[in-house]
């Protein structure tokens, strides 16, 4: 049994702060961002692709470390059952976006709009090399 | 293909008749107005010497077009298969490596082996930190410079070990047919025997794994606190 749950169920887990069977204080493995914006110009918006500011990254160098890592952007339903009730949408990073340290993602489904200012996840996985 | 077949000999005289010659693919034996009906034992030859390299000749005694260059010998190319990885540079048995998704998200473990399926067999110990034998995907991990020794480990685990048996659910089993009941029953047994199966290589494991654990300062608590980042921590800083 491959060590590793189905992306939604272990999401949902994760930002319930479910007390895991077993010792141990909550642990955090991924990295804030926030959802800046949809890439744009003035006047029109690429809904496709999403800007992210990582916590603490603030160089181009240093965003590097996180391409092709996995984001999540979770969010609550009314509906469904209690475990049901977290939903994510995952993505990937893709590229840097200016020199600042500022990221582009792109997702599964597009992000909905009112996920601006909102903080996702960025996951250290997968690793490389 | 009226440019790769030159007529005859005849013709050759004109520049462009003796470029055609050299490039033609095909070349008749004798021109078409001296073949006789039956044809001759074996085609003329003395074309072969136009252009330099001596051209093939048929067998048959039928003065028919035959290729004018050598055979090019047929070169088997390798087969594009795909070659085997390597894995992870910085994943070597006995490495401890920091699990970044599962039940087991940073937890701290000790690899035991790469599997033929490319994934990582790794243990806790489970007396250490609660992690099983178990696989895991090596993108799924976080490689340290920690490694503990092997000496005395033997793992005779490979990926086969861990496929189950199949398992229904209730819904499923409801009016099940009898096919089905068998399958679940079988399955049942199966994971039982499993679990008592993975009891005993997980102890004679872990055994030979603590002690060499015990012999380094600090690995033990080491191995069973967790990772995690705090609000000051980057890991894009971080060397493990």
């Amino acid at each position: 049994l491959i060590n590793h749950m189905s992306e939604a169920v272990a999401a949902a887990q994760k930002s319930k702060k479910i007390a895991k069977a077993g010792p141990g204080r909550q642990v955090r493995l991924w990295v804030r961002a926030k959802f800046l914006s949809f890439r744009r110009s003035k006047v029109a918006q690429n809904t496709n692709q999403t800007i992210l500011r990582l916590e603490g990254v603030n160089d181009r160098t240093a965003a590097s470390y996180y391409f092709g890592k996995r984001v999540a952007y979770i969010y609550k339903t009314h509906s469904g059952k209690a475990e049901n009730r977290f939903r994510t949408i995952w993505g990937r990073i893709s590229r840097s976006h200016g020199n600042s340290g500022a990221v582009l993602a792109r997702f599964a489904t597009n992000l909905p709009a009112r996920a601006i200012g909102s903080t996702l996840r960025v996951m250290l996985f997968p690793q490389r090399g | 293909l009226v440019t790769n077949m030159v007529e005859s000999k005849a013709k050759a005289s004109t520049a462009r008749a003796r470029i055609a010659h050299k490039l033609a693919r095909y070349v008749r034996a004798t021109p078409v107005h001296l073949t006789s009906l039956n044809g001759s034992a074996n085609p003329s030859t003395s074309h072969l010497t136009l252009g330099g390299a001596p051209k093939r000749r048929l067998r048959n005694s039928q003065n028919t077009w035959y290729p004018a260059d050598d055979e090019k010998p047929f070169i088997k190319r390798a087969s594009k298969q795909p070659r085997a990885s390597t894995g992870r540079a910085s994943v070597r048995p006995g490495s401890v490596v920091i699990l970044l998704s599962g039940n087991n998200r940073g937890r701290r473990v000790v690899v035991l082996k790469r599997l033929a399926s490319g994934n990582l067999l790794v243990t806790g110990p489970h007396s250490v930190n609660g992690v099983s034998l178990s696989r895991v995907n090596p993108a799924y991990v976080l490689s340290t410079s920690t490694s503990v020794s092997l000496d005395g480990v033997t793992a005779n685990v490979d990926d086969s070990f861990f496929k189950r048996g199949k398992r229904f659910t209730k819904n499923e089993l409801k009016n099940a047919s009898e096919h089905r009941l068998k399958v679940a029953a079988e399955g049942k047994a199966h994971e039982q025997k499993w679990r008592e199966e993975l009891k005993t290589v997980q102890k004679s494991v872990d055994s030979a794994l603590l002690a060499n654990i015990k012999k380094v300062d600090h690995l033990r608590g080491y191995l069973g606190t967790r990772f995690t980042l705090s609000n000051t921590t980057r890991p894009h800083e971080l060397r493990f």
